[in-house]
């Protein structure tokens, strides 16, 4: 009898131990949203940087584009946790999305200078890495 | 000489369930707040910080303070001892869950 108590009890901490970690993980989603916010705003900057030329294009596509960072990086520090792995992703994607946005920027601006079909092609490159890293904190936090 | 029962790689420290709850809850983060383990893990200010206490005294927990804008935060998370206790507690309860199944079936199995 003792011993079918001491069972029962390892079996609750075990359960207990599965479902509070479940359940934080699943707090962990707030992650997905930052690279989803991410992607959507490569969608809209980066055509409009390549498209629309001149000194008030810059102002306006720079300005937008830092407060919309500034806004996602606010989101992200005030959010009551950070899963366990989130600054490697997002170094990784902010490295590869740097090396993207430049090419796209070097190509957009002195090859394919005004192709619509271009800056299509280069906003949907660079949304690319946020956009995996947000598939990938969706598929974890599961 | 038989293998050890898996419950001597139980860590003592996280038979309190509420103990276990907390470390459960911050195995998954790199840090979390106060407030929001305290909500999870459904208990008052006091009884998280008199646990929290405990697990950093043991070395399983760190506790850092900051500030987010204005306000003062508390942030908790797992050190790397703690982590690899709770690990090994964890894969321990499996252990004797498989044990207790395996156990189970060879009653059944013998009548």
């Amino acid at each position: 009898m003792a011993e079918f108590a001491e069972r029962a009890a390892y079996a609750a901490q075990l359960t207990i131990a599965t479902d509070t970690e479940r359940a934080a993980r699943r707090q962990g989603r707030w992650q997905a949203r930052y690279f989803i916010g991410f992607a959507v705003l490569q969608l809209a900057f980066v055509p409009t940087v390549l498209l629309w030329h001149g000194p008030m294009a810059v102002a306006v596509a720079t300005s937008v584009n830092s407060a919309a960072v500034m806004a996602l990086v606010t989101y992200a520090n005030r959010r009551p946790m950070t899963r366990r792995g989130f600054t490697r992703v997002h170094t990784t994607m902010i490295a590869s999305w740097a090396v993207l946005y430049l090419a796209a920027l070097q190509l957009g601006l002195h090859i394919f200078d005004g192709s619509v079909l271009f800056a299509a092609a280069g906003a949907l490159a660079c949304a690319l890495p946020p956009a995996l890293a947000a598939v990938h904190e969706i598929r974890i936090s599961r | 000489m038989p293998p050890a029962h898996p419950r001597h790689d139980l860590a003592p420290l996280l038979s309190s369930p509420v103990r276990l709850s907390i470390v459960a809850a911050l195995a998954p983060a790199q840090k979390a707040e106060f407030a929001f383990i305290r909500d999870l893990v459904e208990i008052t200010d006091s009884a998280l910080s008199k646990q929290a206490t405990t697990l950093e005294e043991a070395g399983l927990l760190l506790v850092t303070k900051g500030q987010v804008g204005r306000r003062p935060r508390t942030w908790l998370s797992l050190t790397a001892e703690g982590r690899s206790v709770y690990e090994r507690h964890l894969q321990a309860l499996r252990n004797i869950a498989t044990l207790s199944a395996w156990e189970g079936d060879g009653e059944g199995a013998g009548g």
